[in-house]
């Protein structure tokens, strides 16, 4: 029996624009999570990525069909407390996310917040900030920090609260590329060392190829999932549906493109080695 | 004339503990026409010396013109100065206020006190440049359009002010792999037709090889590398690197290959190129022979 954090059966979600058009965010959504895993969803921008995750931690009801986290389903508004301290979200802009003035007390917000005793804060806070290598920085001031090292201290706001599962909507969007790798090595650590699950939404394939599954969204539907080798094979649909594909994928499609015969594959060195037999 | 900084030094919260040296001594000169790619790592002081380009920040120690007149003085000559060059910062959509799409792209050229007339034409030619007819979108709020829209419409009202020098601080940032390639081909356009300069702030090697001619590397204030990319990429991998800015992808995967033993040519940047040379060399892969 397989242990599901997140199932979504047939979840649709529509809305009306300022216009009065109807878009429909989701239509027909069925997916499931397994705890422990790490999934990245990546599509283009309005592909319903950021709708579908909202849903995860119950920031968005359903409007049509199910969804089910920890065993509580989304729809019954007396779970949503409970579904919101399993799931934690992050998001892309780290000063959108940090409310005090020192990064302790930042990370400190959420644990204070459900009434937790000061010196059990006071672990939490080490234990988060620790887990992300910025317990160096307790005392410093926010503000002061590069990009990447704020988004950090975001996850480490959320993971003070010891969810089971975090969300992050593009959490690197808006960093360079050390904070890239910074922020993205903190979340597969918290994966592989913690056993968190992660969803983890991206424009960046590169990163979505480092996932134990990706699910590809487009026009509010699961286009495409599996694991990043099965994924990128379809390197043609994929760029049909705007999205670019990691370089060693795409070099192995333009060579069978030319009749050469090239398993899937994903990183630098399985292309070098499935060219050299 | 050019845009040309001479010795130009700027050093953030001076006389204070947190005193920092973002722009050290940093000498250059730009054409117009000219498509000039902006990279390095955050903090190595790109966007301190976007601002000294623009005239919006006087430096510390040396002279920034434009056009031989220096922006950052006062009076008349130098107000035009600093309308010949534009500055799109960062997440320029924030900066979006107007009622509709027009007032907003309008707000510039209005202020340069222009006729309406002429105000409306300027707004409708920048607006073409973002695909987004004036007719379309003119009455719109800003506020209601996608995240790419309201990006390109604050875009807009800067290009609206026809600057000789365009400056894009990092344009795409947050874009899906779409909307970035769609954005490039409306500015190589604009670009080409204009004949303005673009000075583009960028983290992504890939996208300076793409697009610029000349590509400037920072490092530590300092312009420490000046030159056409592609060579560039030949001659001075080593000190690129060391500068904090990653390699194109291809160029690590073309190592990869190399270090296991394919004879290919260590300058390719493009994958086409890559394609070809592998299927040069793979044995009985080649495509008469295909399997």
């Amino acid at each position: 029996m397989r242990d599901y954090i997140i199932v979504t059966e047939n979840l649709s979600y529509s809305y009306k624009t300022a216009g009065g058009a109807q878009i429909n965010a989701l239509s027909g959504v069925s997916l499931k999570i397994e705890r422990g895993e790490f999934v990245a969803i990546v599509g283009v921008n309005g592909s319903g990525k950021s709708t579908l995750a909202k849903h995860f931690n119950a920031l968005i009801p359903p409007q049509s069909g199910k969804c089910v986290v920890c065993g509580c389903d989304c729809a019954d508004s007396q779970n949503t407390l409970l579904i919101r301290q399993n799931v934690g979200m992050v998001f892309q802009n780290p000063d959108n996310q940090i409310v005090a003035a020192l990064v302790e007390e930042d990370v400190a917000f959420g644990p204070e917040n459900i009434g937790m005793p000061p010196e059990m804060i006071r672990e939490r806070v080490r234990f988060a900030l620790a887990a992300v290598g910025m317990e160096d920085y307790r005392r410093q001031a926010p503000h002061m920090l590069s990009g990447g090292q704020k988004q950090r201290v975001a996850i480490a706001g959320v993971l003070a609260l010891q969810p089971s599962c975090m969300v992050l909507d593009e959490p690197t969007a808006m960093l360079d590329p050390l904070g890239r790798r910074e922020v993205l090595s903190a979340v597969l650590e918290l994966n592989r060392q913690k056993g968190i699950t992660i969803v983890y939404i991206t424009h960046f394939m590169r990163e979505a190829a480092l996932a134990d599954r990706i699910i590809v969204m487009d026009g509010g539907r699961a286009a495409l999932a599996g694991q990043p080798k099965e994924v990128f094979y379809q390197a043609e649909k994929l760029k049909k549906l705007g999205l670019d594909v990691p370089l060693p994928a795409d070099i192995a499609w333009r060579l069978r493109q030319k009749g050469v015969s090239v398993p899937p594959v994903v990183t630098e060195e399985e292309l070098a080695v499935a060219l050299c037999r | 004339m050019p845009l040309s900084l001479e010795n130009v030094s700027y050093v953030y919260m001076k006389g204070t503990p947190y005193e920092r040296r973002a722009v050290d001594n940093v000498s250059l000169e730009i054409q117009k026409g000219e498509f000039v790619a902006l990279i390095g790592h955050s903090g190595s002081g790109k966007s301190t010396l976007a601002q000294h380009m623009a005239g919006l920040l006087p430096p510390l120690a040396g002279q920034v013109k434009i056009d031989g007149t220096d922006p950052c003085a006062k009076g008349k000559e130098a107000l035009t100065a600093r309308r010949k060059a534009g500055l799109v910062f960062q997440y320029p959509e924030h900066q979006l206020f107007a009622e509709t799409v027009f007032d907003d792209v309008a707000f510039g050229p209005r202020n340069l006190g222009l006729a309406e007339e002429e105000v409306r034409e300027r707004a409708a030619t920048a607006l073409d440049f973002a695909q987004m007819p004036i007719e379309e979108f003119g009455a719109r709020s800003p506020f209601q359009l996608s995240g790419g829209q309201m990006r390109k419409a604050a875009i807009a009202g800067v290009i609206a002010m026809r600057p000789d020098y365009l400056i894009l601080d990092e344009p795409t940032a947050g874009f899906d792999p779409l909307a970035r390639g769609l954005f490039y081909e409306e500015l190589k356009n604009l670009h080409k037709k204009s004949g303005m300069a673009v000075i583009m702030i960028t983290h992504s090697m890939e996208e300076a090889i793409e697009l610029a001619r000349r590509l400037l590397v920072m490092s530590g204030g300092r312009i420490i590398i000046d030159g056409q990319p592609e060579r560039i990429f030949r001659e001075q991998r080593g000190e690129l690197l060391a500068a904090g800015v990653t390699a194109p992808a291809i160029v690590s995967l073309t190592d990869r290959l190399r270090a296991h033993g394919f004879s290919i040519n260590a300058d390719c940047l493009d994958a086409d190129d890559l394609v070809a040379e592998l299927l040069a060399v793979l044995p009985g892969k080649g495509p008469g022979d295909a399997r």
